[in-house]
């Protein structure tokens, strides 16, 4: 049929890992979300995927489509006439394209050691203008996508989403807190700045401009002189 | 069997708002508690709201307002002692949340402040942008995690067990590992939300499936008002994929008009029959009206063909819509342009419709109008509880935010759920807390066998799908248990409903038991058909048109019907009662004006 797509997913079985092809039509804005669940609901029920919003604000239902890391609700199905659907990198796989991240919530309480900290007590007075990089951060929606495609996140980088989570804070016009020590005791020199995660963010958060690079600069601020890897 | 036992003071079914919030103050409360969820932290549906929070923060305004407005939206359902804990509780709300970091949008001289919002007679809706719900739930996941409070995610609870009518226990079924586990609990918190899953087009997010109600259902607690759902005026309409996702009610809020096809901004021109205006809304907007009123006459415009209607929000668009559908000068007239947003307004304060428009419909709101009709939103009904502990009337299990009753009457008002969520979770950790103290764990081993033993009779080959029941209850529940129903439709439904019931006994489901979806949607199918037969029952036995429930058989709204709907799990199946509500008490019944309680009470 010359409307239709082939979407080869990525299955776990019981041999291991194999692509599994299906022939759906495509229907007029369609997303990929919309295809696993076509998929799911009406040829093979045993795909295993994750969503829950639909609308690009949960970011549960991250894949890598085509090699790209993408939330799966907010994506147009592309013009080709094959897509290759594969779970997140850097995650664990449940199942099929189910993952999941063991360790989000252990990394996210070591940032939360340096809590929000206001220098004033409350009602706070905030002019909206010193709130322009804390709002861009703020809109992170967690869906793991730019660690997914960190090239980086190994022997102990903890990731562009944790960075930004820790940035945030440290935003905060009010926030009396310094959390770039403890990114740079979390790997953040690993990070080569190579954009991956900011070109990646389905929100279009500029993570390295604003998360990665004024944490970097804020500890060579402070500790007044240019890292050399290796050193802790 | 084999299964995993963990044993608690108790647990949160639920990790939204309400649910965080209850985790929080009862670990704060001394309780040792863990939150089961289907979705992860930060995932809930409380990410999608969108528009804001109401609190009465400004200058003018005050909790008797408040209180009035809420009163006047729920058409007088409402149960006065939950309404004054919601206005009396914004404040404190806004101020925890900026105290763990949020930021609410402010004003040049760098204040909270609020925006305007259907129904509310000030500005009242504290919002962040237009993603107020995202900012609140990870600021509440991660208060949540600062705290050894356990978490067991991608975790569906099948049932909670019950023993001389208290809650002891819960069993559950871990999505990713298929692994079975049983809860030993003193008490349950239900933060479950809605039940959008049983309607075709929804706001909600899939996880909605009304599992809350249908727990409380079996486990011999009553439900309140079920008959009441709320559509918001507001949802998109294309692409197909997309329909019934929200637009929020911000975009009113900010000035925001609807136009049917001929350019006519039908809310301002329509009148009634001895020619006053129909419509007056609030601060001067007659698109302020509560969201019953707005959703009945978009849905008003589309039946009698004047759709597609269309939601402008920024001056721009407007003019481009003058010129795109020739709209003559005199319905221009109808149009205070300078009350709309520039570009640059529009891309601050309604951030995430810009993006959304964007992406699913290839739409640049700057530029045009969005083309909107409502859909399913929110269940106003739910478990009834008492305003003071948020107590059902098994000991042990109690209900916060969506899930409970009686807030919001019979049409919520905007703003409203993200203070409701916040304010009853926040009343049920504290009141669980307090009861765990007392309580005692109890044996419940034998009732999880049993209950095991059913959710894993669902596994096997070549029976029905539960993705073929979804289907058919959602399209009959929409075309006739939505915005107008009638007799005849609602027994029909009930009809489908006593049919699919009997069809899901054959629901089987292949695959492995890692991470099974079809698993879960099979067990989340069986509740769907019990609430969405409670939200018929409950709508055939109100016999009058109030609020968000209009039944085109019985068009007024009637005196006698300001009363509960309550039903509980009977010998034979739904049983069904009526009951009175508590009248206001006349200190803030004064606060109402006295036309309005005319309208309300036919005093």
């Amino acid at each position: 049929m010359e409307n239709n797509i082939t979407v080869k997913i990525l299955r776990t079985t019981d041999e291991g890992s194999r692509f599994q092809s299906y022939e759906i039509e495509r229907v007029e804005g369609m997303t990929v979300l919309g295809a696993l669940i076509h998929i799911h609901d009406n040829i093979d029920e045993t795909l295993s995927f994750d969503y829950n919003c639909r609308a690009g604000r949960c970011g549960t239902c991250g894949v890598v489509m085509n090699g790209k890391p993408t939330l799966a609700c907010e994506t147009q199905l592309p013009k080709t006439n094959e897509m290759v659907i594969e779970p997140k990198r850097s995650h664990a796989i449940i199942k099929d394209v189910m993952t999941d991240d063991p360790d989000i919530w252990k990394i996210r309480k070591d940032v939360l050691k340096f809590p929000f900290t206001p220098k004033t007590s409350q009602p706070f007075v905030i002019p909206p203008h010193q709130t322009e990089r804390f709002n861009v951060l703020d809109s992170c929606i967690e869906c793991g996508l730019c660690q997914s495609s960190c090239p980086n996140i190994k022997n102990g980088w903890i990731g562009p989403m944790h960075a930004v989570y820790a940035a945030k804070l440290d935003a905060h016009p009010l926030d009396t807190l310094d959390r770039s020590e403890l990114l740079m005791r979390k790997g953040i020199r690993l990070c080569d700045t190579n954009f991956s995660c900011q070109k990646s963010c389905p929100k279009g958060i500029t993570i390295t401009q604003d998360a990665i690079i004024p944490e970097k600069e804020a500890w060579i601020d402070k500790n007044g002189i240019f890292f050399r890897l290796g050193k802790q | 069997m084999k299964y995993r036992t963990v044993e608690l003071d108790g647990i949160v079914i639920g990790c939204g708002g309400a649910g965080a919030k209850a985790a929080i103050v009862a670990h704060d409360n001394g309780a040792k508690i863990g939150i089961v969820s289907k979705c992860r932290m930060g995932k809930a549906h409380t990410v999608m709201a969108e528009g804001g929070m109401a609190a009465a923060i400004g200058p003018q305004d005050g909790p008797e307002k408040h209180f009035a407005d809420t009163i006047i939206g729920g058409v007088a359902l409402n149960d006065w002692r939950k309404v004054w804990k919601l206005v009396t509780g914004g404040k404190e709300c806004i101020e925890y949340l900026e105290s763990q970091g949020s930021i609410f949008d402010r004003s040049d001289e760098g204040n909270v402040q609020p925006r305007a919002f259907g129904g509310h007679s000030e500005k009242r809706v504290c919002h962040v942008s237009d993603r107020t719900g995202h900012a609140i739930i990870h600021t509440l996941k991660n208060d949540v995690l600062k705290r050894d409070i356990a978490l067991f995610e991608k975790t569906i609870i099948t049932s909670l067990i019950t023993r001389n009518g208290k809650v002891v226990g819960a069993t559950a079924l871990h999505i990713p590992t298929g692994e079975l586990v049983l809860f030993k609990v003193k008490f349950a918190i239900l933060a479950t939300g809605g039940n959008g899953a049983i309607y075709k087009y929804s706001t909600n997010s899939k996880d909605l499936t009304g599992d809350g109600v249908y727990l409380a259902y079996e486990a011999g607690a009553e439900l309140m008002d079920m008959e009441m759902i709320q559509f918001h005026p507001t949802c998109m309409v294309e692409p197909e994929e997309k329909k019934g996702i929200l637009v929020t009610e911000a975009c009113r809020g900010e000035g925001g008009i609807l136009i049917n096809s001929k350019g006519e901004r039908f809310m301002k021109t329509a009148k009634k029959p001895d020619g006053s205006p129909m419509y007056v809304g609030k601060l001067g907007q007659p698109e302020l009206e509560p969201r019953d009123i707005v959703a009945r006459a978009i849905e008003k415009e589309w039946e009698e063909g004047r759709g597609p209607v269309r939601l402008v929000v920024c001056k721009n668009a407007w003019r481009n819509e003058v010129k795109r559908l020739s709209i003559p000068a005199e319905l221009h007239a109808l149009v205070d342009e300078s009350k709309l947003l520039d570009d640059d307004g529009v891309r601050k304060k309604l951030a995430s419709m810009v993006e959304q428009f964007e992406k699913f419909a290839h739409t640049d709101i700057t530029n045009e109008g969005m083309i909107v009709r409502p859909g399913h939103h929110y269940m106003m009904g739910g478990v009834k509880t008492e305003a003071e502990t948020c107590s059902t009337r098994v000991h042990g299990l109690y209900a916060a935010g969506e899930v409970g009753s009686g807030v919001h009457g019979a049409n919520r008002l905007g703003g409203n759920s993200l203070t409701d969520i916040q304010v009853e979770g926040k009343v049920a950790g504290k009141a669980a807390a307090q009861y765990a103290k007392t309580a005692s764990h109890d044996n419940c081993e034998a009732e999880a066998t049993i209950e095991f033993g059913r959710i894993e009779s669902m596994l096997g080959e070549n029976g029905i799908k539960s993705s073929s029941i979804r289907e058919e209850l959602r399209e009959y529940m929409w075309s006739n248990v939505g915005m107008k129903r009638n007799e005849e439709g609602l027994k029909k439904t009930l009809e489908k409903i006593a049919e699919l019931k009997k069809k899901s006994a054959g629901v089987k489901v292949s695959g492995a038991r890692q991470g099974n979806v079809a698993w879960q949607e099979a067990i989340e199918t069986v509740g769907m058909l019990a609430v969405a037969e409670i939200v018929v029952r409950s709508a055939i036995e109100r016999k009058e048109s109030r609020g968000a429930h209009f039944r085109t058989d019985f068009p007024k709204r009637k005196k006698e019907w300001i009363l509960n709907i309550i039903c509980e799990k009977g010998h034979g199946g739904i049983s069904i009662s009526k009951r009175p509500i508590e009248p206001i008490p006349d200190n803030l019944r004064k606060l109402i004006p006295e036309e309005k309680m005319r309208e309300l009470y036919g005093e």
